[in-house]
């Protein structure tokens, strides 16, 4: 993604509208850039009548997506669109219909192999609000294993209404994944700062994204009783993702790691997750104190800066919900990750449904409520 | 969480991601991915002995992974050599691995070597090693694990012998088809003679002629009726085989039909000198519901076989009520008894088999197809019932069988009228005649100038439909196979015309030498308003001229 000598560049509109966008590609055009990753804050609204005519006319490979907030530098856009300009063409690739249960998506990510170079670094997007995010990971991390590195997260809308968030050559793309392939090797960070409250409970009921049963009980039942035990409000009484954002599930994994599942809504009882919570599974209910919280944004910039190579770009997905958790101190955990890094790496941002990520000694995974920073590093070659 | 329960609880969790199918591939997807993800490995690879045997590797290479996540974009050589080296080690030492397994570490990371029972092997990558206890945990859900690939191997063996069985019936079937067709074929070719020679032999024994030429005309008809028979018994042989015989289910009366049935059968015991006796219980209702013309076929066969194979003594039928028959039914069991040959004791199971008879200096002596058994007691199944026998050699034999019927409520239909001398119709009618084959075209000419219709005659379906187009017919009479056009194409053509121009209708009837269901089938769907087999009786195509034309 980014070439010797000649680093990434920034364009920031802080308008929100498309004609500020169109300016901002524009101006990316003129500087030079051979493909753009976009970046576009949800309060934009932007729409597929509003963008589609001008992206599907626009020379250059285009790829990004529409998040409920971006970050440029150290700064959070609540409106307004990020075009980060780069140096060199990028094959952008799709897998669809990313909510069908019926879907084998390792036949999808098969038929990429034959495309993409082993040692490539993935960034891969999704739509946030699709409900086989996992699954196609478990796709793509069957046929490119530890050969590729990978770093991404899920677009869409705090609104929680699926709707097109993924920008492409096409226009605007809904339920779908987009794959970018680069050549540039990845040092990544991963942390959540999230500890275990109450469980272990067992999900006995499942499908996709939505839990049904913990432990043969009704799952909303179960997670009700024991955050209004501990937060001293009731669910009634308040939106629920109000209450659920400082309440998040792990899923169980050995020596004591979780997998941070956050539930955005309860369905009829069900709780429907960002991301899929296997059946049969070992989940805990999860709790945060804001300083746990903006210690692992210390940790992760400390661990992903722990370069082999001169960084190019960092890229960072944040949960949103992180922002909301946060409130007022979410800009210390931004400042965290900005501040380590040396002055002429861009930082460029989104805060997501879900961040993917690959933790090097473990299998690829979507994650919730969690930190993922990749310092996109020079190669052997550019440096030579 | 407690060390105990979360090894209890990481077992349950990994416990129950197996089994989830039973194709081998699709349950070790299923399993392998999140059992790595909850146990914080990178990768897992396993191998099944079973599989490799089948493969036939030899020792030369490591064998590949029957399952591995992620996939290999290689060769297992190619990709993970380290790997490599070390399965074609535990290959060559029969996978003998120490149990709960082996952790060896390769190029910085833990490669943890476990059995899956006494069947296979798992890899797990994981850095750091797992703790010994959860090794050990994990060896109990590996021996599930076994089974549950035994499970499938045995499962794809089995659907491998399922789909091999499944192409041999398919191919069995194809054969039985093609046999079916060829027999419909040629009893088509048959048949088209056999209406020139029944017909013409009709013809001439309604005109004056001496009796020794009335005698040998009998003779002639007599011999061509009984080549009819054995043509009648493999089509139905046929029928029965392709599954396309269907039996109706009509009231009957039972004594009429079996007293029409035994006597001509009574006169030909009588001129071999054999007594022949039938009695039916007085208890037996008089009208029963079911297929009258294949009882008597039946019976015919039952009963001419009796007489046939004895040679001296009797035939004897007996018709009785059985109990045990559910309200509104009558179970009646028909038994005939000879004191013929008899019939060996190790020949009596293929009695039924078709084509076979006792021996086969039987057929030589006896003649016969040898479908006549197989055909009735096919027939008796499809009527419920089950043909038996009980024989001894040289002690004659007794066939005899119990079949259900429905006491009919109805009266059944009035009987059909006897045979009667061709008489003019009162009404005669202009008849359009479609028929390629020259003698059978002078003979329907000449029956039905005979009978006192008017003939037109067309060569085939392009003339029949000229004709129609320029004469307009009271009825047309269409052979179906024919030259230049067929007999469906020209049916189709005028009933399109008909409806396209608004015309009356013209009844047009079927004179085939097809006599399969699917040809009646095929004739009716074309447009056609009724259907005759060839040969067909003079008087049978008389009837269907009349019903077909009602006087207005």
């Amino acid at each position: 993604m980014c070439a010797r000598h000649l680093p990434a560049q920034l364009f920031v509109d802080q308008s929100g509208t498309p004609e500020g966008l169109f300016q901002l590609l524009d101006n990316a055009l003129a500087a030079g850039a051979q493909s753009v990753f976009v970046l576009a804050a949800d309060a934009n609204g932007f729409t597929p009548s509003q963008l589609d005519k001008h992206l599907q006319t626009f020379p250059i490979p285009i790829f990004g997506g529409i998040f409920p907030e971006i970050i440029a530098n150290g700064e959070i856009l609540q409106r307004g669109s990020i075009v980060c300009g780069l140096p060199m063409l990028s094959e952008v690739y799709h897998i669809e219909h990313l909510s069908d249960p019926d879907e084998d998506y390792f036949q999808a990510a098969e038929a990429l192999s034959a495309l993409i170079p082993p040692h490539s670094t993935l960034v891969t997007l999704v739509d946030g609000l699709s409900k086989r995010i996992a699954a196609l990971l478990e796709g793509i991390y069957e046929v490119f294993g530890d050969s590729c590195q990978y770093i991404g997260g899920g677009a869409g809308s705090l609104s929680f209404k699926p709707k097109p968030c993924l920008l492409s050559n096409q226009g605007l793309r809904v339920d779908c994944a987009q794959i970018i392939a680069i050549q540039q090797p990845l040092n990544l960070g991963i942390e959540h700062g999230w500890h275990k409250f109450a469980g272990p409970f067992f999900v006995t009921g499942a499908y996709e994204n939505t839990i049904t049963t913990i432990d043969y009980q009704s799952a909303f039942e179960i997670y009700r009783q024991v955050v209004e035990a501990d937060s001293g409000k009731r669910f009634q009484d308040v939106e629920f993702f109000d209450l659920a954002k400082s309440y998040p599930f792990g899923l169980e994994r050995l020596n004591g790691d979780v997998v941070v599942r956050d539930p955005l809504f309860n369905n009829d009882n069900k709780l429907t997750c960002v991301g899929e919570v296997p059946a049969n599974h070992i989940i805990y209910i999860l709790k945060g104190e804001a300083d746990d919280l903006l210690a692992a944004s210390r940790t992760c910039a400390a661990t992903a800066m722990q370069v082999q190579a001169p960084p190019l770009l960092a890229l960072l997905f944040d949960c949103i919900s992180r922002t909301l958790f946060l409130e007022t101190r979410f800009a210390e955990e931004i400042n965290n990750i900005h501040a380590p890094l040396p002055e002429n790496v861009p930082l460029v941002g989104a805060l997501s449904l879900g961040e993917i990520a690959d933790a090097g000694h473990t299998c690829l995974e979507f994650f919730n409520k969690t930190i993922v920073l990749g310092i996109i590093t020079q190669t052997e070659s550019t440096l030579a | 969480m407690n060390p105990t329960l979360e090894l209890v609880s990481v077992q349950y969790a990994l416990a129950l991601l197996i089994g989830q199918d039973l194709d081998l591939r699709i349950m070790l997807r299923k399993f392998l991915p999140p059992a790595l993800k909850l146990l914080n490995c990178r990768s897992g690879y396993i191998w099944l002995h079973q599989s490799i045997a089948q493969k036939n590797q030899d020792n030369a290479s490591a064998p590949p992974p029957c399952y591995s996540y992620p996939s290999l974009r290689g060769t297992l050589e190619t990709d993970l050599p380290h790997l490599a080296t070390q399965v074609q080690h535990f290959a060559k030492q029969d996978w003998f691995i120490k149990k709960p397994g082996e952790i060896i570490s390769i190029q910085g990371s833990y490669y943890h070597f476990m059995p899956i029972g006494d069947n296979g092997l798992l890899v797990l990558v994981r850095d750091p090693p797992l703790p010994n206890t959860y090794m050990l945990a994990l060896g109990l859900v590996l021996k599930r694990l076994e089974t549950a690939c035994l499970a499938c191997l045995q499962h794809a063996y089995l659907e491998e012998a399922r789909k091999e069985a499944l192409q041999a019936k398919e191919m069995a079937e194809k054969a039985s088809k093609a046999k079916s067709e060829f027999l419909a074929m040629i009893s088509h070719e048959i048949r088209t003679p056999m209406n020139g020679i029944i017909g013409l032999t009709d013809l001439m024994l309604y005109s004056e002629v001496s009796a020794s030429q009335r005698e040998h005309l009998g003779m002639i008809k007599s011999s061509s009726n009984a080549l009819l028979d054995i043509i009648n018994e493999i089509l139905d042989f046929s029928r029965i085989e392709a599954g396309t015989l269907t039996l109706s289910n009509t009231p009957f009366q039972l004594r009429p039909l079996l007293q029409d049935t035994f006597t001509p059968l009574a006169l030909r015991a009588q001129s071999k000198h054999l007594m022949f006796q039938w009695e039916i219980a007085a208890d037996i209702p008089d009208t029963l519901e079911g297929d009258e013309g294949r009882l008597r076929q039946v019976m015919i066969n039952l009963v001419g076989n009796a007489i046939k194979f004895t040679e001296r003594g009797e035939v004897n039928v007996t018709i009785s009520l059985q109990s045990g028959a559910p309200n509104g039914q009558v179970c009646v069991q028909f038994a005939v008894r000879d004191t013929g040959i008899g019939i060996p004791p190790d020949k009596q199971a293929n009695i039924f088999q078709p084509f076979q008879q006792a021996d086969s200096s039987i057929t030589r002596r006896y003649g016969g197809t040898g479908l006549g058994l197989t055909i009735s007691s096919q027939l008796i199944t499809m009527m419920g019932g089950r043909l038996r026998l009980a024989s001894d050699t040289g002690e004659g034999s007794i066939f005899y069988f119990n079949v259900p019927f429905t006491v009919a409520t109805q009266p059944p239909p009035s009987a059909k009228p006897t045979q009667q001398p061709l008489q003019r119709t009162e009404r005669p009618l202009n008849i359009l005649l479609a028929e390629d084959n020259a003698i059978n075209r002078m003979l329907a000419v000449r029956l039905l100038n005979k009978a006192g219709h008017h003939v037109k005659v067309a060569e085939n379906g392009q003339e029949a439909l000229h004709a129609w187009e320029q004469t307009r017919p009271d009825v047309i009479l269409m052979d179906v196979q024919m030259p230049i056009m067929d007999g469906l194409e020209a049916t189709t053509r005028i009933r399109s015309q008909e409806q396209n121009q608004q015309l009356t209708h013209t009844p047009i009837i079927a004179l085939t030498a097809n006599a399969m269901n699917s040809d009646r089938e095929q004739c009716l769907a074309a447009g056609m308003d009724n259907f005759l087999s060839k040969p067909f009786n003079v008087q049978d195509l008389l009837e269907v001229l009349k019903h077909s034309c009602p006087s207005t």
